[in-house]
């Protein structure tokens, strides 16, 4: 697209847009305040139609304001005088009034007179309308009729009608009664309106009309008694229409009247815009058009002619011809810069050319100077290829090799002699080889010259030099001497080879040696001091077996083989499980348990439970105690188990006697105890009749205190551990923290009796979770804190603390109560017994509780122990093993 | 269910035997106390009773041995049965727990108050 073309449609097209707002804005501008103006036009002229038709019954009214203070009429109520009606009310009178119908009516409310002529002829009084005034007017207050005027529907037609009270005509006397005219209104009345008003009206009745108007319907639904005027927006674009509601005076709708008018101000309007855009389009094109024919001729058809002029240059004819350019603008400017930048084109060009052909002359001079001088280089390079032959020979020799002249100055090293003394070609050429020896004696270095020099001999030996960084070494020599044929010594050529790394080998073999025959003999005393406990084990009365990781039998001894009934001359070497199978009596059934791999993955000791038996090879079961561990190597890592056990039968038998003695002991005790609490629960509910107060104050101690045997029975079922409601319960991870919260809860309303306070101090840091048997820990727990409270002295203090270690927790329960005496504190844990002081203090208690404590506390791993001053209070320490990950190696 | 709940003891001491039966006739439940095993299994052939309360220790046939009979029978084993005496070896809870008992107690360890209710839970009377 060129320069015009763009220029053109950017003209253009600003116009275009310009025009169009301009246009758009315009017209809906003066649209809407056209439409606005016809608007308010139209509501001006319904207030006129609806002015109009008041005039005409305010005319109405006013001809029957004659006849109402006309003193004939007033009258005629009073007497009905034929008289007065045959001389005023005749057929024709009607027409001459304007009117359709007339009535009286007297003050009682009582129709005095009627008449209703039609098209000049009297007729019936339709019923409807008597009805409609009767409704009106039967109140018989007549003075509120006065100037009351209404239009009503009836008989299907739309009636005007006006009522007046009947007064004398001085106006003194009080009215009488009410005089009515109406008609009915038509198209004729419609007519006057229209030609009184020049506008085109129609109307209709609200209820029922016989034909309706156009936008009735729509009208009718916008119109209310507010809102009298309508004006539909669908209007032509010639007419346009309005309505009015007319209604009785208490609101009901009765007619509507329609208004047409022709749209003068609208279609006015129209035209005006119509001519403006048009005016506004020409205007538009005259002025794009001369914009265009301006800018072409001033500015485009120069710059046009700019470039047809460079093209020309640029195809390079006529070249000297100028561009012309009349003018004084930026353009004609242009023109002449470029006249002038072509000129100097011209000039430089030749100037190369005169360049160029100089160039090419002395180019021609230096080849043949260039082909003299690669003709010595290649000469040159022929001997150095020589020389490098030689030094390669020596260089890659892996053997220290220097050449110094017959005063021993240096005047060649080799690239091993570099590595071998550290120094580099450059500081050793010029030196003499003292600058890396000096390391022997004195006599040595002179031996050696004489060797070389006077004997001119080869020397060979070993010499200790020192390299630049200061490192020692030793090297295998061999310092040659070349003679000339005359026998004058020229050189001296030294070769070294570093023997320090064989040296120091050697040494190091002959070391290992010697502690190899140490440790021989540390073994042998150690391999003797395993047999003397190999041989105890094998005689000792308990069986002992021991296993690898695998769990394959690498030591076994003769108490073991006897017990499992083994074979003596089998070997071991077998797995375990194949030569011993222990079971365990659970619930009644017989498990297998494997010792050996819960050991190893627990790596810890692990001590038989109760009832465990060893299945013998005859098939007998045997009942058996012991312990297995895992055995550790100096490192501490895990080699294998070890487990030692017994014969547990008498044991067990004895156990066993002593468990079902207790259990029948308890069910006996238990039988006569629980018949009497149920009993005495019976007499408390009074179940058997009202106790009297006293009685029931006596049953219930009595009840109290046999639950206190209760506790004693099955105290001594739990020390023995039998007790089957509380002895068999599996481990589970406990919060020590919120556990002894719970436990304090319950004892908080004995220590309140007791006047105690509980202190709980919670640790810092998260107390770790311990796995215990959560019910004998808190019977435990409990137990001790109740003891804490039931020993203290009154507003005694009894503080719990936790402190937390990386290895063990350890809770504290301290009272300020009456303490242990001295002499007593060996024995606390003993069943049964009791600490004099405390017997004193508390008559009741069974001396069972620190022990059960302490079994319930072992159990759980937890270790117990105590300080206590008589008088002054005990502390009890417990302490939790924590079994973190972190403790295992 | 009929309107009375009917409830069968088997007790053999003759004050326990009273206890229960005052009581479960106190709280409106129908109760037939029997001395052992075998009247145990005659009356409970006779009218199917809605829960059995059990002794253990008892002359001939014990507690363990009706229990067992009574699971073995088709028309009966249905019978929620609660175990009452004063063994509290965790051995014989076990084997009653085995038999199928609904549940243990010891009665010396355990209020008459709670029984009641036990009994009325089972029964669906709570």
């Amino acid at each position: 697209m060129n320069l015009r073309t763009k220029i053109f449609f950017l003209i253009g097209g600003l116009l275009a847009v310009f025009f169009s707002a301009v246009i758009l804005f315009t017209s809906y501008k003066l649209t809407k305040d056209f439409s606005g103006l016809e608007q308010e036009n139209l509501h001006k002229n319904l207030d006129r139609v609806q002015d109009a038709m008041n005039e005409r019954i305010k005319n109405l009214s006013t001809k029957l304001g004659d006849w109402a203070v006309w003193d004939d009429s007033y009258q005629f109520i009073i007497d009905h005088n034929e008289e007065y009606i045959q001389s005023n009310l005749q057929d024709n009178a009607f027409d001459i009034l304007g009117i359709n119908f007339v009535v009286f009516i007297d003050a009682d409310g009582r129709v005095v007179f009627q008449k209703f002529v039609q098209n000049g002829k009297e007729v019936p009084f339709p019923s409807t309308f008597s009805d409609h005034l009767m409704k009106d007017f039967a109140d018989g207050e007549i003075s509120k009729a006065g100037n009351h005027q209404e239009f009503v529907t009836l008989f299907g037609k739309l009636v005007v009608y006006t009522s007046r009270p009947i007064t004398s005509s001085d106006g003194i006397a009080p009215a009488n009664g009410v005089i009515i005219f109406g008609y009915i209104v038509d198209g004729n009345e419609i007519q006057e309106i229209a030609n009184l008003t020049h506008l085109d009206v129609t109307y209709a009745l609200f209820e029922n009309p016989s034909d309706k108007p156009d936008g009735f319907d729509l009208a009718r639904a916008n119109l209310s008694l507010e809102n009298n005027h309508f004006i539909p927006k669908s209007a032509s674009s010639q007419m346009i229409t309005g309505f009015i509601l007319i209604s009785e005076a208490d609101g009901d709708p009765v007619f509507i009247l329609r208004v047409d008018m022709p749209r003068d101000i609208y279609q006015k309007g129209q035209s005006s815009i119509l001519l403006f855009v048009v005016f506004i389009l020409l205007s538009g094109i005259i002025f794009c058009l001369a914009t265009f024919y301006l800018l072409g001729h001033f500015v485009l058809d120069k710059i046009a002619y700019l470039d047809q002029e460079i093209q020309r240059v640029r195809k390079g004819s006529d070249v000297k011809k100028e561009i012309i350019i009349s003018g004084k603008d930026e353009i004609a400017h242009l023109a002449e810069d470029m006249n002038q930048t072509f000129k100097d084109l011209e000039e430089n060009e030749e100037n190369m050319r005169i360049q160029n052909e100089s160039l090419e002359l002395s180019k021609k001079a230096t080849l043949n100077i260039l082909e003299d001088v690669a003709a010595s280089e290649k000469e040159l390079k022929d001997k150095t290829i020589e020389l490098l032959k030689f030094k390669q020979a020596a260089d890659t020799s892996f053997d220290h090799t220097i050449i110094t002249d017959a005063d021993g100055v240096v005047i060649y090293v080799n690239h091993a002699a570099e590595m071998l003394t550290g120094y580099l070609r450059e500081e050793m050429i010029g030196a003499k080889p003292s600058l890396w020896g000096k390391q022997m004696s004195h006599e040595f270095y002179e031996k050696m010259w004489i060797t070389i020099k006077t004997e001119k001999k080869i020397f060979a030996g070993e010499i200790t030099n020192k390299r630049k960084n200061g490192q020692v070494y030793l090297v295998s020599a061999r310092i040659t001497p070349i003679v000339s044929e005359e026998g004058i010594i020229q050189f001296f050529v030294g070769i070294e080879s570093d023997i320090t790394e064989e040296r120091a080998s050697q040494l190091r073999i002959v070391r290992h040696a010697a502690e190899l025959q140490e440790s021989n003999e540390l073994i042998e005393k150690q391999k003797e001091r395993a047999e003397s406990i190999l041989r105890y084990l094998q005689s000792i009365g308990e069986g002992v077996f021991a296993t690898d990781l695998q769990g394959n039998i690498i030591f076994i001894n003769e108490t073991a083989k006897k017990l499992v009934g083994e074979d003596s001359s089998e070997d071991s070497k077998k797995r375990y499980s194949e030569v011993f199978l222990f079971l365990k009596k659970r619930k009644s059934l017989n498990m297998s348990i494997s010792f050996v791999e819960e050991v190893l993955k627990e790596e810890n000791v692990v001590v038989f439970p109760q009832n465990v038996s060893l299945v013998r090879k005859d098939g007998i079961l045997l009942a058996v105690s012991g312990t297995i561990s895992v055995i550790r190597d100096e490192n501490g890592e895990v080699t294998g188990t070890i487990t030692v056990f017994q014969d547990a039968t008498k044991q067990r038998e004895l156990e066993d006697m002593k468990n079902s003695f207790l259990s029948v002991a308890a069910h006996q005790l238990r039988t006569p105890l629980g018949s009497m609490r149920w009993s005495m629960e019976m007499l408390l509910a009074e179940d058997l009749g009202k106790l009297p107060k006293l009685a029931k104050e006596v049953v219930s101690q009595i009840y109290e205190n046999s639950g206190r045997m209760v506790v004693l029975v099955n105290d001594l079922l739990n020390v023995s551990r039998i007790d089957g409601e509380t002895s068999r319960e599996e481990k589970e991870s406990v919060n020590i923290v919120s556990f002894m919260k719970k436990v304090i809860d319950t004892m908080r309303p004995e220590a309140e009796k007791r006047g105690v306070e509980i202190i709980f101090s919670e640790p810092e840091e998260t107390a770790p979770e311990i796995i215990a048997s959560s019910k004998h820990l808190y019977e435990a727990l409990e137990n001790l804190i109740s003891n804490g409270i039931k020993y203290n002295r009154e507003n005694g203090t009894l503080t719990i603390t936790l402190e937390v270690t990386e290895e063990i927790l350890v809770l504290k329960v301290s009272d300020t109560g009456i303490g242990i005496p001295e002499a007593d504190q060996s024995r606390i844990f003993s069943k049964f017994f009791r600490a004099p002081n405390a017997v004193l203090k508390e008559t009741e208690g069974s001396g069972l509780g620190l022990s059960v404590v302490k079994s319930y506390l072992e159990e759980n791993d937890a270790k117990i122990s105590f300080e206590s001053k008589e008088n002054r209070g005990t502390t009890f320490f417990v302490e939790f093993p924590l079994r973190s990950t972190k403790k295992r190696v | 269910m009929s309107a009375k709940p009917f409830v069968l003891v088997v007790e053999d001491d003759p004050f326990y035997a009273n206890i229960y039966r005052t009581k479960l006739a106190k709280e409106n439940i129908d109760a037939e106390v029997v001395m052992n095993g075998d009247a145990a299994l005659i009356s409970a052939r006779k009218r199917k009773p809605d829960l059995i309360l059990s002794d253990l220790i008892m002359p001939e046939k014990d507690g363990f041995q009706t229990l067992q009979e009574l699971k073995g029978d088709p028309s009966l084993k249905d019978i929620k049965v609660i175990i009452l005496s004063n063994l509290s070896q965790g051995e014989d809870m076990q084997r009653v727990k085995d038999l199928g008992a609904e549940e243990y107690l010891v009665k010396a360890n355990t209020s008459l108050q709670t029984v009641i209710e036990k009994v009325k839970n089972h029964l669906g009377i709570a």
